[in-house]
């Protein structure tokens, strides 16, 4: 047991270490002098250079990654170079906006997504089966930026029953959620209504049981 | 005379809610050089000097300034101003502010203010400003610094959570990456002003969604609309567009090194190909204006240099006499900065096309199109330049000095390097005759293709009074009322 422990916690080392360097690399792979992405077109190279020593990235890269190392053991995130300000602050102030719409997407998609699999699964081959197979299609197949606008015009330009933007209330969650929610709906409802039609015993029904209970496949 | 604060109560009422396209990344004036930051913080300070929008300076909290020699510049001070925390706005704010963008490196507008050699207060309300050499764009520049409390040096991080300046507007929060909250300032010295009791700014980059908003009449006022969205926003009742030239002049440059652009001929050919009109009219819908010199006008400096003609017959000759056939030209963009960039390049591709000349259009994302123009990969490069400050020498002295353009067009010119050293001065005379005689040159050299000078389009409800769509893009809402 205890060599099983010693190598699991190795290995997650080892994928930590693999993790960290390959997020390291990327971020210095990625075109782009961060210095001449905040200063403006017409800065010299000297105010270019400067910056970059502020921002430590003239350092050798073996260097840059043993400061990004003890950052990481620290837990401190950094400067955001595009925001200015410190990355965890940048992560934080996203939070609650982001939890809110994801907790509000993932309800929607479970109540509409089983609801309507659940519908079609025991009407199946009726109307409601169809419409839900073609809701399900509709929104895998609808990219969802352009419902997004779509919904935008219609309930906030058009109708204006629900704001365009913003987030200062539950109402400013309606339209985002059901724009993230409509491709994810059509996944709940496709597995919903793909469990098996309740086996059944094809002569004898259970005695005393209820008419339509399930009952099991002998 | 009516006591001012009586007559602003009388008058001010409302709320103003902009929706603006860049979001703003810092609260100190010293610390950017966003065209939309300058236009949020000149609410919450004043600077010494402000430009209208018919190009002239006039004073701020300056109220006269004068060069005393080519090296000096005098400013004198409005009397009786506050700042939102109740502190007297004197010479040692100038004094502070302007030390503070030179001594502090890290400040993003510090490389512009190291020129100054020395700031002495004269009295309670006098500057004068020593530089190290000619700085005649300094008023220009302090258009856009705000000035500071010598309080803020106290603890300049506590001051930047909630900032006191001189504006029209008192800070109340900042909300990163959604939106800026000001309430009015009752006691601002210019009368009248502000007109409503409160303003929010709310950052919405993208342009649909910036409009939505604004037809379904949750804000008041956006910027930076493109010309595919006027016949929409045209459209909706209670909404009004306006439009405005912009002092801003595309320009594509060359690489002046590389061997398929070092001749003039062949530069001058590319310019006769491209049906500058065709792109005005059809690609932008009328919203953009023939370029007649480099220097848009209302810049000191702007000549008219008449238009540039659309002649491919000669620039097929030229090219013929310049020897070069089966020409192919990497024309670099990047990506979704400017209006129909990519449906411009495609016709100017075609036109390119039908003098012979095969054009490469490589869209890519902004970082990697910069880095490779500083490597020089490439022939043209789509860019554009909106003056800011209200000045052409930094367009100069970064674009055609040859430390400037080293690792950018490779342009080098003895002769434009002096001139543009010699209209540093603070003479407006002198400066406008070198600058026109660096346009002359230019014209004919062609190491740019200017196609035309961009218009700055805004929509607006028609709730607000007195908005005024001004060339530099910037959206101020002291003077604006709301119904």
């Amino acid at each position: 047991m205890r060599s099983y422990l010693l190598r699991r916690l190795g290995q997650a080392a080892l994928t930590l270490a693999g993790v960290s360097l390959l997020v390291f690399v990327i971020l210095r792979v990625i075109p782009g002098d961060p210095a001449k992405m905040l200063l403006p077109e017409g800065a010299p190279q000297s105010a270019v250079d400067a910056l970059n020593r502020e921002l430590g990235l003239r350092e050798p890269i073996w260097v840059q990654y043993g400061i990004f190392l003890r950052s990481v053991a620290r837990g401190d995130f950094g400067q955001s170079f595009q925001y200015r300000a410190p990355a965890l602050r940048v992560v934080v102030e996203r939070a609650p906006a982001t939890i809110q719409l994801a907790f509000a997407a993932m309800l929607l998609t479970v109540l509409v997504g089983v609801s309507i699999g659940v519908l079609a699964a025991v009407r199946r081959g009726t109307g409601y089966d169809y419409a839900g197979t073609v809701l399900a299609v509709l929104g895998q197949s609808l990219p969802n930026f352009w419902l997004g606008i779509m919904l935008i015009l219609l309930f906030g330009v058009t109708l204006r029953w629900l704001p365009t933007s913003g987030f200062q209330g539950w109402s400013y969650l309606v339209l985002p959620s059901v724009t993230l929610a409509a491709a994810v709906v059509s996944m709940n409802t496709t597995s919903a209504a793909a469990i098996p039609n309740p086996p059944v015993i094809p002569n004898h029904p259970q005695k005393g049981s209820p008419p339509g209970t399930p009952v099991p496949k002998s | 005379m009516v006591r001012p604060g009586v007559a602003r109560a009388q008058g001010r009422r409302g709320e103003i809610i902009a929706g603006l396209s860049e979001r703003m990344l810092t609260l100190d004036p010293a610390n950017h050089y966003s065209i939309s930051a300058t236009s949020v913080l000149r609410h919450v300070y004043d600077p010494l000097l402000d430009v209208t929008n018919d190009d002239k300076f006039v004073p701020a909290l300056a109220e006269s300034w004068r060069p005393l020699n080519t090296t000096t510049w005098r400013f004198t001070l409005r009397k009786g101003v506050s700042f939102h925390d109740g502190s007297p706005f004197t010479a040692d704010s100038v004094v502070f502010t302007l030390k503070r963008v030179r001594d502090n490196s890290k400040l993003i507008k510090s490389f512009v203010y190291q020129d100054i050699e020395d700031v002495q207060k004269d009295g309670d309300y006098a500057v004068t400003v020593t530089t190290k050499r000619p700085f005649g764009s300094l008023p220009a520049h302090l258009t856009m610094l705000g000035m500071l409390p010598p309080s803020a040096a106290s603890g300049e991080e506590a001051f930047f959570q909630k900032p006191a300046g001189t504006g029209p507007f008192r800070f109340v929060s900042w909300t990163h990456g959604d939106r800026v909250e000001l309430a009015a300032n009752t006691r601002y010295w210019k009368p009248g002003v502000p007109r409503v009791e409160k303003v929010t700014v709310r950052f919405i980059p993208e342009l649909s969604t910036r409009a939505a908003a604004l037809r379904a009449g949750e804000i008041h006022v956006i910027d930076r609309v493109w010309p595919d969205m006027v016949q929409t926003l045209k459209g909706t009742p209670g909404v009004k567009v306006l439009d405005t030239p912009a002092l801003e002049a595309q320009r594509w440059h060359f690489q002046l090194a590389r061997e398929t652009v070092k001749d003039p001929r062949m530069r001058k050919a590319v310019s006769l190909a491209i049906n500058r009109d065709v792109i005005i009219k059809d690609l932008l819908l009328g919203y953009a204006r023939p370029v007649v010199s480099p220097i848009p006008p209302g810049l000191i400096g702007h000549t008219n240099l008449g238009q540039k003609p659309y002649d491919p017959q000669k620039a097929r000759q030229l090219l013929k006499e310049a020897g070069q056939s089966n020409l192919t030209l990497d024309f670099v963009l990047m990506k979704d900065l400017y209006p129909k960039q990519l449906e411009i390049a495609q016709a100017v591709a075609a036109m390119l096309g039908e003098v012979g000349v095969k054009v490469n259009i490589r869209n890519l994302e902004i970082a990697t199109a910069r880095e490779q123009r500083t490597a020089g990969n490439y022939d043209l490069f789509y860019s554009g330049w909106a003056h800011m400050p209200h000045d052409p020498d930094w367009y100069f002295g970064q674009w055609f000095t040859k430390a400037g353009a080293e690792k950018l067009t490779r342009f080098s010119d003895p002769r434009v390097e002096q001139l543009i050293a010699e209209g540093r001065v603070p003479d407006p005379k002198v400066r406008q005759q070198k600058y026109a005689e660096i346009e002359r040159i230019l014209w004919d050299e062609e190491p740019e293709i200017w196609p035309y000078y961009s218009v700055a389009i805004y929509a607006i409800s028609d709730k607000l009074s007195n908005f005024e769509a001004r060339r530099d893009y910037y959206v101020l809402l002291h003077e604006v009322g709301i119904a």
